[in-house]
């Protein structure tokens, strides 16, 4: 830049200046340095920003989403027919399949009641709507801004999703508003498995498009294609939500091809899980026990059939123990 | 036109103009763009604002000003608070409009632009490689600053017909 533009000796009411922009300087440093990654989340303040932007993100967004439809429209008709023909074949397949999926449930049930498991999923049935008002693609961070929360019942943990998979999870649940960290943020870390083999990973965010997938030991049956769901095995989210596909990089690491983040999103639903709680260590008074109360504990039965035998029981002659 | 012997109002015009202008470019840099199957974020559109801002500008109040932008924009992009004060204040420090003899020539300003894109990328990079210890994603840093170099000439020519619509206002008076 030309230095002629600039004058020095014009600094008398430049010194305050040079004040003030290192005070904001040393602001803005100190912020840095306090509110890190993970307090940013917790912060109170996020939570109240996110009520004033999502309603103003909203309106100034629609000519942004208006615009956008318009292209989408476009591109959709230009591939109408070939859609149409695909969709009648799978329509043809998935009413087979259908009827498969009745025997298989009706079978499921009967064993489920031999058995006396749990019979409902765990997948949550009660679900709640939401406009992605804001889809943040930072060098850092990756995020969504919703325009439901508390109200509408939604809270921290929920699942987000699309139709087509897991979008992520929510962090920040203001009463109109609430935040989701994407599945490809880099603090986000959630337990996955194969569909086809139930082997299990972590996948961990890495803000590029296609997550890793972390902690899979060697004998682990992880392949290209593999179907990933959640499993459960945190306690936070369901098991059984559809994550995406495994694809291979160049370097041969297995990575996520996420199947809710192909497309824009746009509307997603939150499902209303209850995670489960963390237990409670209980304050129990210790009974103090004394010699006689014990009864005596009951091992084998005798050699001979005749009784129960005691702790204090000799073992019977030429009986291997 | 030199505004350092200009009146108070004037002044105070080119500050409302320039803070007018990133409270807006703060606004739309928290949407993104999903077009043509790319999806970009608007995020360094604020940017334009601090490095276009005029010189004839209260300074004190211009500082403070630019260091309430940059902390709305961290908070409104769930970045961590600071990262964008500390750019926009760094490229203040190195341009110094308030030092400025005269009004910006467009190549002056895209030097300008230039300038605040390598301070801004470098604080983001760096400040996130000691707080997020890693890399940012270069895609999500680049693209959107790809962006807002693309819409500098449009930015250019409104703050220019902004400007001079606040000189005719203040002449008028």
């Amino acid at each position: 830049m030309p230095r002629t533009s600039y004058s020095r000796a014009d600094t008398e009411h430049n010194g305050l200046v040079y004040w003030v922009l290192l005070v904001g300087l040393i602001i803005c440093i100190t912020l840095m340095a306090t509110q890190g990654r993970e307090a940013r989340m917790r912060q109170s303040i996020q939570a109240q920003s996110d009520e004033i932007i999502s309603p103003l993100t909203s309106l100034v967004s629609k000519p942004i989403r208006g615009l956008e439809n318009f292209f989408y429209t476009l591109s959709d008709r230009q591939r109408a027919f070939e859609e149409n023909k695909a969709l009648r074949a799978e329509l043809q397949r998935l009413r087979e399949e259908q009827a498969n999926f009745a025997v298989i449930e009706n079978k499921m049930q009967r064993y489920e009641q031999i058995l006396g498991a749990r019979p409902e999923s765990d997948i949550p049935l009660r679900k709640v709507a939401a406009r992605a008002v804001n889809d943040l693609k930072g060098p850092f961070v990756r995020a969504l801004l919703l325009d439901a929360g508390r109200e509408s019942g939604i809270n921290v943990g929920h699942a987000v999703m699309t139709p087509d998979g897991l979008v992520g999870h929510i962090i920040l649940a203001g009463s109109n508003s609430s935040r989701v960290l994407r599945l490809d943020d880099l603090n986000s870390r959630i337990p996955v498995m194969s569909e086809r083999s139930e082997a299990v990973a972590v996948l961990a965010g890495d803000n590029s498009d296609f997550p890793k997938l972390l902690f899979i030991d060697v004998g682990m049956d992880w392949q290209v294609g593999d179907l990933i769901m959640t499993s459960g095995d945190d306690g936070r989210l369901p098991r059984g939500l559809v994550v995406g596909h495994v694809v291979e990089t160049s370097n041969g690491e297995l990575r996520a091809k996420l199947a809710g983040l192909q497309t824009p999103v746009d509307w997603v639903w939150v499902a209303l899980f209850a995670p489960i709680e963390t237990p409670v260590a209980v304050d129990m008074p210790l009974i103090e026990i004394e010699e006689g109360d014990i009864p005596p504990v009951e091992t084998s039965q005798t050699v001979d059939g005749t009784g129960p035998a005691t702790a204090e029981t000799p073992p019977a002659e030429g009986v291997n123990p | 036109m030199s505004f350092l012997g200009s009146s108070s109002g004037l002044r105070q015009g080119q500050f409302i103009q320039a803070l007018l202008a990133g409270v807006l470019l703060t606004l739309l840099g928290t949407l993104n763009v999903n077009l043509l199957d790319f999806n970009v974020s608007l995020s360094w559109l604020p940017l334009l604002a601090i490095a276009l801002w005029p010189h004839g500008a209260p300074p004190v109040r211009s500082v403070i000003a630019i260091l309430l932008l940059g902390l709305a924009q961290d908070w409104l992009s769930m970045g961590v608070p600071g990262q964008w004060g500390l750019a926009y204040l760094l490229c203040i420090l190195f341009f110094r409009p308030f030092d400025r003899l005269k009004p910006l020539s467009f190549m002056h300003a895209l030097r300008l632009w230039i300038g605040a894109l390598i301070i801004s990328a470098s604080v983001l990079t760096f400040s996130g490689r000691i707080i997020y210890d890693d890399w940012p994603y270069w895609a999500a840093l680049l693209q959107p600053a790809l962006l807002a170099t693309l819409a500098f000439p449009l930015i250019w020519i409104l703050r220019n017909r902004m400007q001079s619509w606040f000189s005719r206002r203040e002449e008028a008076l």
